[in-house]
């Protein structure tokens, strides 16, 4: 592994990414985080003691923010690095050099990591700047404020850099199933590291931060031994505080976080065999087939095949250079019925589905009609709105993402036309697919889970389209949905409820969402209408 | 029918301006864009194509503004970009289908049109595979027949046959030949051979602006007595290069043959020739530079 190959294969795609606008975007995110936290949005208490924000707190505050929003974030943000080669064209150019497997993954890792590292930079400014700001303690402690970044933060980064670049190798996990699967990996991950206090699990190092912090807390009249991290706004209004001195760094702690840099490696040892180098044809599966018909051919089980012309183009060989000539179109053949593009929109949005994804959406279908209770009908139906997430997720990104944008949007009435279009057939799919549900809502006459469902079926293709046109990624709809989803519908927590899947559900709950809608559809529409026209 | 272009500019971020106050006015009949790479011609179709704003000026499809009312033109336009993408999920059939619903066109005018189309482009055979497994010349091929859905009143060609194989080039050259009779098509493309085979009038562009507009007799015309083939030894071709311009090298038993594209004889020997487009193109272009360098 060449270090210069490495250093520059990280430096051109750490700079790509950064010129880009969309970066501007994260560090806006992230300046908005150091502004929540500066809020006291963002905090970690003992009860009601937090410590005074000297730079021990304020470093260990700002990295455990920085790593877990980075965590789950960042994830989404950097998840494109293989992706862009391979949609620019600049693999094909980089497979045809001596570059080796890993040694092309390692420097992706490492500007993944150069991205994120930056995100986090930013939040240790931001700590430095609180302490000045907020002044409850004087003296600035360089190695405190630092230290948390360096032991607690970077190795997680350097972890999540690597197993992004293991997503976009694996087959299956490189598109919007991995986007989905890698938050339900991340809160599992999380829950087992906090949980079991393991330091190979625990991954943000919540264990170790929670058990120095208490430790220091111990003697506090009144504390009954809590601990949190919140992020939003929380019940105390104010916090008494104690002074809290920082981690103390033993060798032991530093060797586990030193783990996960060695876990890293490795997850790139792995992405490295499972890496097609931009070649379908060569994916570890393909390889590992073709070496095992090697060995049957080298056997004689396999005979020769005679050579065949299968290169050849159809129709090439009986092409004649004619004088071409087309037949005048009829002028009435312009006046289309105004269901066909959105039918077109539909079967373009299903195309290429399995049977077995269908076969599953029926059963869900059914599950959610045959549920005898509300609450298991209302379980049904989050899941049965979770199984299209895919094909929601496409939804306004499919023109940029397949280049497809200068035929469409040179189309008459595009933004009239096709954009609704889209829309429909993405309510289309989710009436279709939560179709049980609403149909014994209406039988059962309950009018406010009907709402909720009709609402549900408009709101998630109308964020699935706003996020896709203004993000061109399907990414966005794909992290943010499943997480609306994780905590509105699925635990059920009525307020974020946007499907009607919570048994007690108050009639103002569908009516946000159905103007919500109408927001998100003006906001697609405004985005679309900026694409067609630059 | 009529195509006016009006002092039209177009500025990027600010900076870079990729057109500068073109103006053109087009009827029935094919025009040959050409100019080297970075000229404008792509942004000027895009233009024309309704998906990209001019900076400045106006464009005007039979005294509309595309500006204020794209739609007005939308709905006769054929467009086949330089750089465009496909489904790979859907089959040649389904993928034309599916823009046929996009433009609005009825679903068994549509039906009928595709039949034709596929037929026309020499995909007929391959209707049924996905367009994901498509080489360059088929998903090309894909393209024009998009292009020709609706058929347009007029039709913006970028590159048009690249990708394609010679049969190919000869068959879709023949096609916009006879289209281009009782519509407008505009047709950008380095293959000057391409020009020659199919456009009523030529456009040649360099940075940004129309260095000409004339029919190809007219260019040839202006070039009479200016194409020379001057026979110079080997040694003399590097000085040869430096003070004229040379569009192609010959090497033969008696010396280099080159071709001369040069208001005077180039030396003494050389014998005029019959110029071809390629010259006026070369003299133009070159003609633009020195200027826009004086």
């Amino acid at each position: 592994m060449n270090p210069r190959v490495l250093y520059h294969i990280a430096r051109a795609d750490f700079f790509e990414r950064v010129r880009r606008y969309s970066f501007l975007v994260t560090l806006a995110f992230t300046l908005f985080a150091a502004f929540e936290v500066n809020r006291g949005n963002i905090v970690v208490n003992l009860g009601q003691y937090r410590g005074v924000y000297n730079s021990a707190w304020l470093g260990m505050l700002l990295s455990l923010t920085a790593t877990f929003l980075i965590t789950v974030v960042g994830f989404y943000v950097i998840k494109n690095t293989v992706e862009r080669d391979r949609h620019t064209g600049v693999g094909q150019i980089l497979a045809g050099t001596p570059i080796g497997r890993t040694s092309y993954l390692a420097g992706k890792a490492l500007s993944n990591l150069a991205v994120v590292a930056v995100i986090a930079g930013i939040l240790l400014a931001a700590a430095f700047a609180m302490q000045l700001w907020r002044r409850e303690s004087a003296g600035i402690d360089a190695w405190q404020l630092v230290a948390p970044f360096l032991l607690l933060t970077l190795p997680a980064l350097a972890f999540l850099s690597a197993l992004a670049v293991l997503f976009e190798c694996v087959p299956g996990l490189r598109g919007g199933f991995g986007n989905i699967l890698f938050f339900f990996l991340w809160v599992a991950f999380l829950g087992a590291g906090i949980q079991t206090h393991a330091g190979w699990l625990d991954l943000l190092g919540v264990g170790f931060i929670e058990g120095s912090v208490k430790q220091s807390a111990q003697q506090l009249p009144g504390y009954n031994g809590g601990f949190s991290f919140q992020i939003g706004p929380h019940s105390e209004k104010t916090f008494e505080t104690f002074v809290w001195n920082g981690f103390h760094w033993t060798g032991g702690v530093v060797l586990q976080r030193a783990f996960w840099f060695v876990a890293a490696m490795a997850l790139i040892l792995v992405a490295a065999a499972f890496f097609d180098r931009f070649d379908p044809s060569r994916g570890v599966f393909r390889r590992l087939a073709a070496g095992f018909r090697g060995r049957a051919a080298r056997a004689g089980d396999e005979e020769e095949e005679p050579a065949t012309a299968a290169g050849a183009e159809p129709g090439a060989a009986t092409l004649a250079a004619a004088a071409a000539h087309l037949t005048p179109l009829a002028a009435e053949a312009a006046r289309a019925w105004p269901g066909a593009i959105v039918a077109a929109e539909l079967r373009l949005m299903l195309k290429g589905r399995s049977k077995w994804w269908l076969l599953v959406a029926l059963g869900l279908l059914i599950g959610s009609f045959a549920a005898p209770a509300g609450e298991a009908r209302g379980r049904m139906l989050a899941f049965a709105w979770l199984w299209p997430v895919l094909i929601w997720s496409a939804m306004g990104t499919r023109e940029e993402r397949n280049t497809t944008g200068p035929l469409i949007f040179s189309s008459p009435r595009a933004l009239e036309r096709q954009l609704p279009a889209v829309w429909l057939a993405g309510v289309a799919v989710a009436l279709g697919t939560g179709a049980g549900a609403g149909v014994r809502a209406a039988i059962a006459g309950d009018w406010v889970h009907l709402g909720g469902w009709v609402a549900g079926a408009a709101f998630i293709p109308a964020l699935a389209l706003a996020l896709g046109v203004w993000s061109g990624t399907s990414k966005l709809f794909e992290g943010l949905y499943t997480a609306l989803w994780y905590v509105g519908p699925a635990q059920p927590t009525p307020a974020l409820d946007f499907m009607g899947a919570s048994p007690h559900l108050s009639a103002r709950i569908p009516a946000s969402y159905l103007l919500a809608t109408i927001v998100l559809l003006a906001v697609a529409a405004a985005g679309r209408r900026r694409q067609i026209r630059r | 029918m009529k195509l006016e272009i009006q002092g039209v500019s177009k500025q990027y971020d600010g900076k870079v301006w990729a057109l500068r106050n073109f103006s053109l006015e087009l009827g029935p009949g094919a025009l040959g864009l050409l100019g080297p790479n970075g000229a404008g011609k792509s942004t000027l179709m895009r233009i024309l194509a309704t998906i990209a704003n001019p900076t400045e000026g106006a464009v005007r499809w039979n005294g509309v503004d595309i500006a204020e009312r794209p739609d007005e033109l939308r709905s006769v336009l054929g467009y086949l970009p330089q750089d465009f993408g496909v489904y790979p999920n859907l089959n040649a059939e389904e993928f034309l289908e599916y823009l046929a619903a996009v433009k609005g066109i009825e679903a068994g005018a549509a039906r009928r049109r595709i039949e034709e189309l596929l037929e026309l482009v020499n995909l007929t055979d391959a209707r049924k595979r996905p367009l994901g497994g498509f080489s360059g010349g088929m998903r090309q091929r894909v393209g024009i027949a998009q292009a020709l859905l609706n058929d347009p009143k007029l039709l913006i060609v970028d590159e048009p046959t690249a990708g394609l194989d010679p049969e190919e080039r000869v068959r879709f050259r023949n096609l916009l030949s006879e289209l281009s009779g009782e519509r407008i098509v505009i047709l950008s493309t380095h293959i000057v051979s391409d020009v020659e085979a199919m456009a009523t009038s030529i456009a040649i562009v360099s940075r940004g602006r129309l260095v000409t507009h004339a029919a190809p007799e007219a260019l040839l015309a202006q070039m009479e007595g200016n194409v020379w083939e001057w026979v110079v030894g080997s040694e003399q071709l590097p000085a040869a290069r430096q003070r004229f311009l040379i569009s192609t090298v010959t090497r033969r038993s008696d010396g280099v043959h080159a071709r001369v594209v040069s208001d005077a004889a180039p030396g003494p020997g050389a014998q005029s020739v019959a110029p071809t487009l390629e010259d006026a193109y070369l003299h133009a272009v070159a003609a633009e530079r020195r200027g826009g360098q004086a």
